[in-house]
């Protein structure tokens, strides 16, 4: 799946994904659970509070009955003030009975229904009225009023209804059904009703509320703190790694420096600060190795080719000494170069500010009768980081190449804050485009033949391109257009 | 001109006697040797004005030679490697060296640098022989060993050899009218034809890389008519 690439790429980011989906699905898992239990559990509560206002009012019903009917209200009276619970009782005159009928069964009345006239038996009559309660008496801690037949109110004090529970605090309703009222007419006798007020039938079962617990208030406070604990969480994890990947970053740029490979970090990580460690090593004896058997060769070569440059000088034949000198070079030259580039980016080099204006003229400067065929123009002002020694060279290689293909050389010198290019021109055949990349190759020739004759060791590019990429630039080449030539850009990052 | 006498200390015996045979072909009286041994007994007998010394020998190094030489020694000290590395050549002129020519190296520039020194130290008519020291002016430093300037900001300006012999002249004689033949034969060994204006486009070169006003000139003024002087007062250290 390719939702976000920078989602899926970052091992942080999977990480921290995995921690929050992991912990969102145990909640889902866990809210479904809760709600099947839940509703199990509710109508078990509700089938209780059923049975006991049952209980409850056929005991008073049969009380009231057994007794005369002007000793009901005062009986009623003590009676109410020793129960408790939410039922609310009063007497009624069958007179001006305007209870009205109610049709509309529901779970909770057809239980109800159902057991009254199981313990009533099927001969008492009895009538159900549901009736909701306004929200704001609760909200205002007011108490209820309740209004009987008989122009009494009841006092109900809402605080006594546990109906506001902490899931409440997250969605700010009251749930309809917790404030649902059933009143129960009871036929006392022919002069006298019965009426039973009974609150919280349809109350839902506090930490079982399904509906608030999943409110979108709490999921997203649930969430966002996932977010963050999980973002910590992966942040721990991920610190050895990044620790490890800067090691192996460092190592990439230089090898040879000392790294501090024992760190505290988990097993997983440690075998892998290990096995870093033993690569450089193994990399820096091949280093050690090869720069050893290089400087070996280089300076068992330099003996001879000493010898023959100075054996050359006591040729009597200025012809001959001129032809000897000539081959004499060439050979000094690929040798040495050859070992050179071998050899090149093993040794450390320290970096200094270097003005690249001045390093450009004295490097043509120092051609001697060849620089007078190189024109410079521009400058660039801003000095660059480099060294010097490496810096003329590269230069020298791609002015030489210059000069060799082409009979004149333009420089074109351009600096900017934040970098220096140096453009060098020539007016020689140009390489054609195929073979563009391929210069760069040690020992890559254009033409096939190989034919010395043309100069150079087939190394100078190869040797400057090193040379710029190990100072952080680039190095690009380009036919001239509207004119034969070749055009090499140079450019260094400030 | 007598003849200047010359040591050439290298392990190897065909460089030393090919070195000797070209060297003696251009007028020098050579002596030569295989180590490091005898060179003190050598000096102490004869008269030597330089001695060119090869750094890779076996016993005693190179620099090991030219440092027991300098510590009771002026002579001239030319040195041979076969290593190229910036490294070396510092170390080698920082233990006393004159001069440092990596090898392969054709006997023509050895016989241009021998010439070099032996002109140098002539002049210098038996005083102290000019060596590794940086020159201090206006905040720049000349740095002999890399054969560098450095600006009042600290960057690297790069000269090129005609440049660097060129500001060291003006270094070494500081408030002094240098005329262009003096110039001349300081930096290349030559006199001035009529009309050469070669070292003015050195001149103003230089002034160029100083970052000095042609203009109104500050640190190297023209004497019109003379020459140029080098106005900055030098610290050598």
């Amino acid at each position: 799946m390719k939702f976000n690439l920078a989602l899926e790429n970052s091992l942080f980011m999977r990480m921290a994904l995995l921690l929050l989906g992991g912990a969102s699905s145990i909640i889902v898992i866990c809210a479904i659970f809760w709600s099947l239990l839940a509703s199990v559990g509710e109508q078990r509560y509700r089938k209780q509070v059923v049975v006991d206002s049952v209980d409850q009012m056929v005991n008073v019903y049969f009380q009231l009955k057994s007794i005369s009917p002007e000793k009901r209200e005062k009986w009623l009276e003590q009676y109410s003030w020793k129960s408790t619970g939410p039922i609310d009782i009063a007497l009624i005159s069958e007179k001006n009975d305007n209870f009205p009928d109610f049709n509309e069964m529901d779970d909770v009345l057809s239980l109800l229904d159902q057991y009254l006239k199981k313990k009533l038996g099927m001969d008492v009559p009895f009538k159900f009225r549901v009736s909701y309660m306004e929200p704001e008496d609760f909200e205002m801690e007011q108490v209820l009023e309740t209004e009987t037949d008989f122009g009494k109110t009841d006092e109900l004090a809402l605080v006594d209804f546990p109906l506001i529970n902490i899931f409440d605090i997250f969605d700010w309703q009251i749930d309809d059904d917790d404030l649902k009222s059933v009143a129960i007419k009871l036929q006392l006798d022919e002069n006298t009703g019965i009426i039973f007020n009974i609150l919280g039938l349809y109350e839902s079962i506090m930490f079982w509320s399904v509906p608030s617990f999943l409110s979108i208030g709490f999921i997203g406070i649930f969430l966002l703190s996932m977010l963050i604990l999980s973002l910590i969480f992966t942040w721990w994890i991920n610190r050895p790694l990044k620790r490890i990947t800067r090691i192996a970053e460092q190592l990439g740029k230089d090898i040879t420096k000392k790294q501090v490979f024992d760190f505290d970090a988990p097993k997983e990580i440690q075998s892998i600060a290990n096995a870093l460690k033993l690569m450089q090593k193994e990399i820096q004896n091949q280093i050690t190795e090869k720069s050893r058997i290089f400087s070996a060769i280089s300076h068992d070569l330099k003996t001879p080719i000493t010898r023959l440059q100075l054996r050359v000088e006591l040729l009597e034949s200025d012809e001959n000494r001129v032809k000897f000198k000539k081959d004499l070079d060439l050979l000094e030259t690929s040798v040495l170069e050859a070992l050179d580039y071998a050899r090149f980016g093993y040794e450390k080099i320290s970096t200094c500010t270097v003005d690249m204006d001045s390093l450009i003229y004295s490097v043509v400067d120092d051609m001697g009768e060849m620089g007078t065929r190189v024109k410079i123009s521009g400058n660039c002002s801003y000095p660059i980081k480099g060294q010097v020694d490496q810096l003329k060279r590269c230069l020298k290689n791609i002015i030489d190449n210059a000069l060799l293909y082409g009979s004149q050389a333009e420089l074109e010198i351009l600096g900017t804050e934040k970098y220096v290019m140096i453009t060098i021109k020539d007016n020689g055949p140009g390489i054609p485009k195929e073979e563009q990349v391929r210069v760069f190759d040690p020992f890559y020739r254009v033409d096939k033949s190989r034919n010395l004759n043309v100069g150079g060791s087939g190394l100078g590019l190869s040797i400057s391109k090193k040379i710029v990429e190990k100072h952080g630039g680039s190095i690009a080449l380009e036919n001239r257009t509207g004119q034969k030539g070749l055009k090499v850009r140079l450019k260094f990052v400030r | 001109m007598e003849e200047k006498k010359l040591l050439i200390v290298d392990d190897d015996f065909e460089i030393r006697t090919l070195l000797a045979e070209y060297l003696e072909k251009n007028g020098f009286e050579v002596i030569t040797l295989p180590d490091g041994g005898n060179v003190e007994s050598v000096l102490k007998k004869t008269r030597i004005d330089l001695v060119i010394l090869d750094v890779m020998m076996p016993g005693d190094d190179g620099y090991e030679v030219c440092r027991k030489i300098r510590s009771w020694n002026d002579v001239p000290i030319i040195m041979l490697t076969a290593r190229s590395e910036e490294v070396d050549r510092i170390v080698g002129l920082e233990i006393g060296a004159d001069d440092y020519l990596a090898k392969p190296f054709s006997s023509r520039e050895l016989l241009a640098r021998v010439k070099a020194i032996l002109r140098r130290t002539e002049r210098m008519d038996g005083r102290a022989v000019n060596r590794l020291k940086n020159y201090l002016f206006l905040g720049w430093t000349l740095e002999t060993g890399k054969r560098q300037l450095i600006d009042n900001n600290g960057v690297v300006i790069s000269l090129s050899g005609v440049d660097y012999n060129l500001l060291k002249v003006f270094l070494d004689h500081p408030n002094r009218v240098l005329t262009r033949d003096q110039l001349l034969d300081y930096t290349q060994g030559r006199e001035a034809m009529p009309f050469d204006r070669a070292i003015d486009v050195q001149v103003s070169r230089l002034r160029q890389r100083l970052k000095d006003d042609p203009k109104s000139p500050n640190i190297i003024k023209t004497v019109r008519g003379e020459g140029y002087i080098f106005i900055p007062d030098v610290i050598k250290k």
